[in-house]
């Protein structure tokens, strides 16, 4: 049996229309993940349009270092991901498991460096409640959205993860083809995933930098 | 051997470029955030995410090369937020 015929599933006839569909199916799914992460968004604008003085108060707390470093780190978890898919497409199988491996080694990378800063932000105090160090009261508006925005984002990293690991391990035993399509489905989810963070970089770090 | 190694080389050669040019946006998103710009702030910080964006999604996500009927999936969500966008802001804005 060959590796394009061991890759194919019921109901295809072809790998072709087998990948089509994946994609279809994923690209589907990311667009109902884009509206979820867009209530978020729309929340942050409409509160940040009423109140602008205290978010820009409020987003100076953050921390630049760390926003920045962890944007880099998931940018390159995306070329691994893309290489990984565009050799498992070639079937080289070297390359893919490396590459995926590489991804997971960066996710947590970026998990590790989140937890340094929910630390930090921890210990200056910046959890909306009572005794918030900052003022006005709407300055915890912001730092909602910042617990929950990138809260939520973790726990997709957590799932890309647990996916990518698992096709890593699947490949690494011979128990999945490098051509089967759902590798390329998981870099199109974790592509996803860096494009959220790409959008919460400035609402959440680089505002009120300049002031 | 060498025909492996070069096409292995092919496989980073295009996500590569595009890993370049998603840093040297990152680099120039997080200095324009420290300059005085007023208004331009927001329009630098927010071109440069439609940049990353479209380079994700058209390089990486594969966009360039795929058939109508996955483009039509990817724009449908953006479609959408357009929506909800303009019209809970054509409220706020206009109270």
């Amino acid at each position: 049996m060959s590796d394009a015929s061991s890759a194919l599933r019921e109901p295809w006839d072809q790998l072709a229309r087998q990948r089509e569909a994946v994609s279809f199916g994923v690209w589907v799914f990311l667009a109902s993940e884009v509206l979820f992460f867009g209530g978020l968004f729309l929340g942050y604008a409409v509160y940040r349009y009423l109140y602008p003085v205290a978010f820009v108060t409020a987003a100076k707390e953050t921390d630049i270092v760390y926003g920045t470093v962890n944007t880099a780190i998931l940018m390159t978890s995306s070329l691994t991901i893309a290489v990984g898919s565009r050799a498992a497409e070639h079937n080289v199988r070297r390359v893919t498991i490396a590459c995926l491996a590489a991804t997971v080694a960066l996710g947590l990378a970026f998990l590790t460096v989140k937890g340094f800063e929910y630390r930090d932000d921890i210990a200056k105090g910046l959890v909306p409640g009572p005794h918030f160090p900052l003022h006005p009261a709407e300055t915890q508006i912001f730092w909602a959205f910042y617990w929950v925005m990138t809260g939520v984002h973790a726990i997709h990293l957590i799932v890309g993860i647990c996916v990518v690991s698992t096709m890593t391990a699947l490949l690494y035993r011979q128990s999945i083809a490098p051509e089967s399509p759902m590798f390329e489905g998981a870099a199109l989810y974790w592509h996803l995933v860096d494009i959220i963070w790409v959008v919460l970089l400035p609402l959440l770090y680089l505002l009120g930098r300049n002031t | 051997m060498r025909l492996a190694d070069n096409s292995t080389l092919r496989l980073w050669l295009m996500p590569a470029a595009v890993w370049l040019a998603l840093l040297t946006l990152l680099a120039i998103t997080v200095s324009a955030s420290y300059l005085p710009l007023g208004l331009g702030n927001g329009i630098v910080s927010m071109s440069v995410v439609a940049s990353k964006a479209t380079l994700i999604m058209y390089f990486f996500m594969k966009l360039q090369s795929s058939s109508a009927l996955l483009r039509l999936a990817a724009v449908a969500g953006l479609f959408w937020l357009i929506f909800t966008f303009s019209l809970t802001f054509s409220d706020y804005l206009t109270r």
